[in-house]
Parts: structure tokens; sequence; C-alpha cells
């Protein structure tokens, strides 16, 4: 089984710590959600877990299966299997996202290449799982989508790659009511993979029940409890965590 | 700047030699273009990567030249390009040959160019839809290819211009379009420069309600130097001319992209935008982009853009995010800035141009 594990991890950005000792164990299959106010570190989470450039590791590890991925390269980790789903997707005009899945498709799942119809069999399940006609893919990656497509477009992408982690940055942020049912479903799909999903709302997690909630304040994750947490949040906001 | 000095007499007199001996029938018009060639100096290019070019074009071994003078019987020597327009072109007209080919059926052409100094007149008949592939390969130490496009009244055209001189060659390749009435031109140009390319493509448009669709892509790498030009005169009413001119820079290449936009007195309701984009790929190469307008009426619309960027750093880190490693995310990114333009195209031009590019970019 696999597991990844973040211990006592610090960062900074700009000279400006903003992760001050994370500790996260996910397993295999297991959904996390991480929940917490503007600005704690939540989304420098993700990018660090993925190598963004900008952020300086100034402690800690993060390991998959052992293997130390603040060693490697984005790709390298990525390939290794973690994905990060976006909080804000980026724009590549000029590549086609039916052209830019069958890339991925091809990279991630190497016993499909030669089967074309195959994939396209997928793609087509994966864009009606989504609620979306298959012209989309005509498109340009992420070009003039909508907030809520580009949310979609991270979820068919994590559904191509089928990661052995992914962490979704608020992949419920800006979704209408069937678009949440849709996205919603496409994380439950990803069964084998670890999820950790990071979100403001209680919502998406009435569709995929967490695993555990943690509750992340100025960099640190300070709270863990199952998914009654949620709710509990929502109606208590974050206040009385800080003073505790 | 060197003062620019004359061609070697030696050279210059066997060349004269050439031309007297041969038996062209434009001998007159050709020794005056050589004379032409000889006593004017080259314009200075503002910005140009390319001053040295200038210079350069006199240490050529021009003593090495040998002109076949071949002339189509039909080469009525029709001037959309004047000899006198530039020093290149004078030199070019003293010593090319001269074609003519005229498409006059609903079918493809192709042309490849076969001689190192060529003047090629095409002719889209009247009502006539052609499509051209005009290919400019080989080894060459210089070589210019001018061609005059005359599109009749009511035809259409796809031109399709590949260039893909060896990387040594010292090239002045131009290309203008005569647009008659209800004429349509859609032209693509992929152009992997050498190391000093000089590119114009210009589009007169001459007949009411005729369209331009001018789309190109050159490709800059390891120290290349490439001047671009693409140029839009409007002389009638309701004309319409779209450029868009992306440039790929890498391995300490440099380049220029050059729009002129000219709008006519008389060229009411004109339609006509530039838009330039150049990518530059290391920290060695530089570019400029320089659009310029003249416009004497006010009922018109135009737009121009121009830019030079580097691959934005974001767009890499998420295709890394996504398996690609830094190279693939920079060809990915290369590619895409080529693909955004070619997809504008239509079909089945637009299948055929991005047919080739696959193999390319
Ligand atoms: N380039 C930067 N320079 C300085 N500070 C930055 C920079 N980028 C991010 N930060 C800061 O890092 C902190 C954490 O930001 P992060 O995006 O991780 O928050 P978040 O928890 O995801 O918030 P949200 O819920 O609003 O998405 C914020 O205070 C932010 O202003
Ligand atoms: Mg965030």
């Amino acid at each position: 089984m696999s597991i990844l594990e973040i211990k006592d991890l610090k960062a900074s950005i700009e000279g400006k710590q903003v992760l001050k000792g994370v500790n996260l164990t996910v397993k295999q299959g297991e959904v996390h959600a991480i929940m917490g106010p503007n600005g704690s570190g939540k989304s420098t989470l993700s990018l660090v877990l993925m190598g963004h450039p900008k952020y300086v590791v100034e402690g800690g590890s993060i390991t998959l299966d052992g293997v130390d991925v603040l060693s490697l390269k984005t790709d390298e980790r990525a390939k290794l299997g973690l994905f990060l789903g976006f909080q804000y997707p980026v724009e590549v005009p000029g590549v086609q996202l039916n052209t830019f899945l069958r890339n991925i498709d091809q990279k991630f799942n190497p016993e499909n290449k030669t089967g074309l119809l195959k994939f396209k069999a997928q793609l087509s399940s994966n864009l009606k799982e989504l609620g979306w006609q298959d012209e989309i893919a005509n498109r340009y990656l992420n070009e003039g989508f909508s907030g809520g497509e580009k949310k979609k477009s991270e979820i068919l992408q994590a559904l191509t790659v089928k990661p052995k982690f992914c962490i979704l940055d608020e992949p419920d942020s800006g979704l209408d009511i069937d678009a949440l049912k849709s996205v919603a479903k496409g994380v439950s799909e990803l069964t084998n993979a670890g999820r950790i999903i990071i979100t403001h709302y209680q919502r998406i997690l009435d569709y995929i029940k967490p695993d555990k909630i943690h509750v992340m304040i100025d960099g640190k994750l300070v709270l863990t409890g199952d998914h009654t947490l949620a709710k509990e949040l929502e109606a208590k906001g974050y206040g009385w965590i800080k003073e505790s | 700047m060197v003062g620019l000095k004359s061609l070697d007499p030696i050279v210059y007199s066997s060349l004269r030699e050439k031309i007297l001996s041969s038996n062209s029938r434009f001998k007159e018009k050709r020794l005056e273009a050589l004379d032409y060639f000889e006593k004017n100096d080259f314009q200075k290019e503002k910005d140009s990567p390319i001053q040295g070019f200038y210079m350069d074009y006199y240490s050529l071994p021009y003593s090495e030249i040998d002109p076949s003078f071949k002339e189509y019987k039909e080469f009525d020597y029709a001037n959309l390009i004047p000899f006198n327009e530039n020093k290149f072109i004078a030199f070019h007209y003293a010593i090319s040959d001269y074609k003519i080919l005229t498409l006059d059926e609903n079918k493809e052409y192709e042309y490849v160019q076969n001689s190192d100094f060529e003047h090629l007149i095409l002719k889209v008949s009247k009502d006539v839809k052609a499509s051209l592939t005009v290919k400019k390969k080989g080894v060459r130490n210089f070589t210019s290819l001018v061609c005059e496009i005359i599109l009749e009244e009511n035809s259409s055209l796809n031109y399709f211009d590949i260039q893909e001189y060896h990387s040594d060659t010292k090239n002045y390749s131009m290309k203008r379009f005569d647009l008659k009435e209800n004429s349509r031109n859609q032209c693509f140009s992929y152009e992997k420069a050498s190391k000093w390319s000089v590119s114009v493509t210009d589009h007169y448009f001459t007949g009411k309600n005729s369209q331009g669709v001018n789309y190109s892509a050159f490709i800059a790498d390891n120290e290349a130097h490439v001047d671009f030009k693409n140029n839009s005169f409007h002389f009638v009413p309701n004309t319409k001319n779209d450029i868009i001119a992306n440039g790929l820079c890498n391995n300490a290449s440099q380049a220029v992209s050059r729009g002129l936009i000219h709008i006519n007195k008389e060229a009411p309701n004109t339609l006509s935008h530039f838009a330039s984009n150049i990518l530059l790929l290391d920290n060695k190469s530089k570019a400029n982009a320089l659009p310029s307008l003249e416009i004497d009426n006010n009922n018109v619309s135009s737009k121009h853009a121009a830019a030079v960027s580097n691959v934005d750093k974001q767009q890499k880190f998420y295709l890394n995010s996504r398996g690609f490693g830094d190279k693939e995310a920079e060809q990915l990114i290369s590619k895409a800035f080529v693909f955004k333009i070619s997809n504008k195209l239509e079909s089945p031009f637009k299948e055929q141009v991005n047919t080739f590019l696959e193999t390319k970019v």
C-alpha cells in the first residue's frame, strides 16, 4: 500500500515563512480534507509538494513510499505519482486539450500506447462524467475556460493521469450545483489514489466522505477530526481554534 | 557603421561583361539595375539585427556567381516590384532568372526554387481558386527569390511559403501580392531562419473588396539573424488584411519583426490588423517587434500589437506538474506558439500547414 508522509515541513516564499511545520500522512485510497482561513498556507503546501520553484523548503521531509520527494524535480514528482489540481489552472493557448490529454495518457499509461481508440473511448466517458460535450476537448488547454470549467479540466487531467496521490486545491470553487456533483463524482472515481482536498466548504464533502479533516492555521495543521468537523467549522468559524 | 563602399571594380566589370555577352532580352534593364546597385547605398534599417549583412554583402565572392539569365518568353518585365526599390532588388534584377507561372486551374501547384537568383511572376487567373506551395531549400552562399503574385478578379489563392535554406545561407526573400477586385489570398509562411535572413511580404490591395490573411512563423536557432517584414498597403475601399507574424528565437539568435500598415486617403472601410509575437527561448537571444502605421483615411479600422516575451514560468510549471520535463515543456510551449496561428487558417489549408508543421516544430 502506498503512503505519502509529510513531516515537519517548513517552507518560505520571498523570505516569508509560510509553512511552519506541517505533519500529514496519507495512505492509498484515503480522502483527507484540509480547511483553514485564507492565507494560512494551504495552496503553499500543495505547491511545495509539487516543487514550485518560487518556494524554498527550509526543513522537514516529504516521502512517497520512502522516496525523497523533495530531491526530485517537478516532472519527476509527477511521474512518481503526485498530482496537483491547481487553485488557479494555467491557460496554455495553442495546445489542444485532447492532444494534451493524449500526451499525458501516453506518459502515464504506457501500456495504452497503441490504443488510440481506447483512449478516445476513455476520454469520451470521462467527459460525459463531467457533464461535458466532446467539443470542449478541441479547445486550447484552459484558454477562456470559465472558473468552473477550469476546475473540471483539472479533474479530467487527474482522471487521465491516475495518480497515486493527488492534492486538489479548491476543486469546488466556482462550481454550480450540477458541476459540483460531477467534479465530486470524478474525484470519487480516483479510488486508488490518496486524495487531499483543500476546501472552504463542507458541500463537496457531502459527496466524498473524507476519512479525516485537518485545519490549517498559520502554516500548521493544528486540528484533525472526522467528517463531522466540517459542519462544526462551518457553524463556528476558525476563531475558537486559534484561541485553544 | 562603416561607410558603404562599392563592389570590387573587377567584379563589377566582370558581371557587366557577363550581362553584355548573354543573350538576355533585358540586357539594358539588367545593366541599369547593376548600375543602380553600384551607385546607391543600402538603406540602413533601424534596429536591424543584421546591420552587418549590408556590409557583408560586399565581401561575397561575386566573381563566382555565374548567372544563367534564363528568361521565360512570356515574361514581360511586369514591375510590381521596381528594380530601384532597394539595392538588393537591383542586384537581384541584374542577374536573376525571370520566370512566369500562370495558375489558371482550380488545383494545387508546387514550385521549387532551382537557381540562386530567381524572379518569379505568378498570376492567378480570374475566377480561379488555386493553392500553391513554394519551396526554398538548399545550401547557398547568397540567394534571393523575389515573387510578384497577381491575383486577378474573383480569384482565390492559398499560398504556402516554405523557407528552409541551409543555415549558412544569406538570403533576401521577397514576395508581393497584388490583390485585384474581390480576390482573396490566404498565405502562410514558414521560415527556418538562416545566418542572415531578410524576408519581406507585402500585400497591395488594388482592387475593391479584396481580402488577405497573412500568417507566418519563423524559427531562428543557432545564432540565426532574421529581419522579418510584413506590410499591408490599402489603396482602394473595402479591403481587409490580417497579419500575424510569430517567431521563436533560440541559441543566441536575433530577430526583428516589422509591420507597416499603410492606408490611403481613397481607401475607406479598410480593416487591417498586424500582430507579432516573438518568444525568446534562451537569454542570449534578442528580438524586437516594430509595428508602424500610416493612415490617411478616418473611416478605417486598424490595430497593431507586438510583444517579445520569455517562456511563461507559470505555464512551464503547470506542464512540469503534468510530467513534462523542462525541455519538453518548452517544446510544447513553442509548438503552441506556432500552432495557435496556423490553427486560424481555413480548412483544408489549415490541415495541410499543420501536417507540415508537425514535422518541423
Ligand atoms: N510571492 C509571494 N510573496 C509574499 N508572500 C506570498 C507570496 N505568495 C504567497 N504569499 C503569502 O503566503 C501566504 C499563504 O498563501 P496561500 O496561497 O498558501 O494561502 P491559502 O491558505 O491557500 O489561502 P486561500 O484560502 O485564500 O487560497 C499568504 O499570506 C500569501 O500572501
Ligand atoms: Mg489557496
